[in-house]
């Protein structure tokens, strides 16, 4: 199976599955009592369009903060940060996401707010890395060239650096949008919704099947979003460096 | 017109350029040329600001460039350096195009430059949406000369643009390069650590050690009165014959009676004068052998009945063969003269002795 038919594949796949579990809880829903088979509280519909929010948003925001960043750092102006940011870069992966959430929550209140605060500290990381590590991958005598022909500074960002960076720093958002999709999920418990909603209520009220109706739902999500980012990737990496 | 006046460039301590002053004029060939680290880089960078010097002041055409914006200047100045210089996520033609866009051209302008540029260097109108990746390093190279020509620059820099090709490529880029530059005439600074190169492209060769300019002169100045004893080394105990690189056939080939094979022998014999051999030709003059005087030739006879066959290939120098490979022929053949064709036809012969003679100088 080519790229273009496992994205069409696990697209259609994810809508089945989202439509399938809202119309079954449609039709069954009055006839179960609170521990029933199919999570009630609220569509399958919101629940992906919460959840897609929170992603959306969050990753959005660490890209645009991500990319600034690693520009930043790989100025002349900024240099003297590169080693800082290096190092936070790869300690920061390591700190968990629900300290995050904790520290958050005093700061900005419950629901979306510190969830997307959390999710975006915690997907800024690979960004971040990736853009540093896909500009020093231009060689010095390409930069050499660009100053050779007569480019201004931003002119070498904008049409040598950044576009030979551009398959290495789109992996970094691609890895960091898909770690948040699953991240996404602790957002539930100070009430943000999303897919975690079902599997935090099955965990409390020990059941299995809203777990189960949450995890498939996020894992088919993931796979889906991380085709369509790799069709984007695989569209700026149609060269290939010398 | 480039002109250097006391140029320095220190790094710390270390002084990579020391006092270098040299004019080159407007269509002249400069080649920069010394050991490995002696400054030539350094030196061909300050003119157009990728390095700036400790002192001294550089000019092109009469301006300091010091009072140019950087980016600009470099606008207006062509500068090619190993292939890796091309932009590998853009196509050919984008690698080309890079300084017109810079100088905000027309599309229209844009892409008749492109196109002319590329028939220029001899690569068709197919190359123009391969990506660097797709070709060979002498391909690649003429891609850099191109873009370097781009913008109609009257300055070409050039960093040892035909270091990494083989031989027999860098010869046919050498080639491509003089013929550019005859078409053209633009004031070219070139770099490089071959001596047969710089002979067969300069018009003028600095010479460089230590930082230094050691000589500044025409190529023939250079081989045939090197300044000291490191440039005599540098260029090498053959540098008679290198010389012999720089001159051709036609330059002093002289002009010689043929015989054809279906003269009589009685009419031609008045023709060798003080010769020892008579070029014969076919009817339409082309060559097919040569005649040895001897007291054996029966006058009666045709020339084809005493000549000795031989092939072209073998025997004949075309006009634009270098003495050097012409002395090379002879010694080949172990013979002191040959006859010189154009076009096929015999239209003169060139000897031994005088390649010896303009050899001397
Ligand atoms: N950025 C730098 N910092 C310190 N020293 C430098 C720098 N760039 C060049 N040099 C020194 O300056 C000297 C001249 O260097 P340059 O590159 O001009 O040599 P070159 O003649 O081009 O040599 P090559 O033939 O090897 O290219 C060398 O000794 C080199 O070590
Ligand atoms: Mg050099």
């Amino acid at each position: 199976m080519d790229r273009r038919g496992r994205l069409y594949i696990t697209g259609v796949m994810l809508v089945l599955t989202v439509g399938g579990l809202t119309y079954l809880s449609n039709i069954y829903g009055g006839n179960f009592d609170a521990d029933g088979v199919f999570y009630l509280r609220s569509s399958f519909i919101k629940l992906t369009y919460d959840h897609i929010f929170l992603v959306a948003t969050s990753s959005s925001l660490a890209t645009l903060f991500g990319v600034f960043c690693g520009i930043f750092v790989t100025r002349r102006a900024g240099r003297e940060f590169l080693p800082v940011v290096n190092m936070l870069a790869s300690v920061g992966q390591t700190f968990p996401p629900v300290a995050v959430l904790a520290l958050a929550v005093p700061l900005v209140g419950f629901g979306a707010k510190p969830t997307i605060i959390a999710l975006l500290f915690y997907g800024i990381f690979p960004i971040v890395r990736n853009t540093i590590a896909g500009i020093e991958s231009v060689h010095a005598e390409i930069k050499e060239a660009a100053r050779g022909v007569g480019m201004y500074d931003l002119e070498i960002l904008f049409k040598v650096e950044l576009p030979m960076a551009a398959s290495i720093i789109m992996a970094g958002v691609r890895t960091s949008v898909i770690i948040n999709i699953g991240t996404a999920t602790i957002g539930a418990t100070i009430g943000a919704g999303g897919f975690g909603a079902p599997i935090v209520s099955g965990l409390i009220n020990e059941n299995f099947y809203y777990v189960l109706q949450g995890g498939v739902c996020v894992a088919l999500l993931a796979v889906f979003t991380d085709q369509l980012l790799l069709a984007a990737v695989s569209k700026l990496s149609s060269f290939k460096a010398a | 017109m480039i002109e250097l006046k006391n140029v320095t460039k220190k790094y710390g301590e270390d002084t990579a350029v020391d006092g270098v002053s040299l004019k080159i004029d407007k269509g002249d060939f400069c080649v920069l040329i010394g050991p490995s680290g002696c400054g030539k880089s350094t030196t061909l960078k300050m003119i157009n600001r990728l390095i700036e010097p400790s002192g001294g002041e550089i000019f092109t055409d009469g301006l300091d460039v010091k009072k140019q914006k950087p980016e600009i200047l470099r606008r207006g100045i062509g500068y090619v350096i190993q292939s890796v210089g091309l932009f590998p996520h853009m196509s050919v033609s984008d690698n080309i195009a890079v300084v017109p866009r810079l100088l905000k051209w027309e599309n229209s302008r844009i892409d008749k430059q492109v196109n002319e540029l590329l028939s220029l260097v001899e690569l068709g109108s197919d190359y123009a949406d391969k990506y660097p990746h797709q070709l060979s390093g002498g391909e690649a190279q003429r891609v850099g000369v191109a873009r370097a020509l781009a913008a109609d620059a009257d300055i070409l820099l050039m960093d040892e643009p035909f270091g990494a090709l083989d031989p027999v490529t860098r010869e046919a880029l050498q080639k491509g390069l003089l013929r550019i530059q005859k078409k053209l005439k633009k004031t070219v600074v070139f770099v490089t650590h071959d001596i047969d190169e710089a002979v067969r492209l300069a018009t003028k060769i600095a010479i460089m050690k230590d930082g230094r300019v050691v000589q500044y002169d025409t190529p023939e100045n250079i081989l045939n009165n090197p300044a000291d004893k490191f440039t005599e080394e540098f260029i090498g105990i053959d540098r008679a014959l290198k010389n012999l690189t720089r001159m051709f056939v036609k330059d002093i080939s002289s002009k010689v009676s043929t015989v054809k094979e279906r003269d009589k022998i009685s009419d031609v014999i008045g023709l060798f004068c003080d010769k020892v051999y008579l070029w014969v030709t076919d009817e339409n003059g082309r060559f097919t052998g040569w005649l040895s005087k001897s007291a054996k030739l029966d006058g009666s006879a045709e020339v084809k009945d005493f000549m000795h066959r031989a092939s072209s290939e073998q025997y004949c120098l075309s006009t634009d063969t270098t003495l050097k490979d012409a002395l090379s022929k002879l010694v080949m053949n172990g013979v002191v003269v040959l006859p010189v064709s154009e076009d096929d036809l015999v239209i003169g012969e060139i000897s031994l002795q005088s390649i010896l003679e303009s050899g001397n100088g």
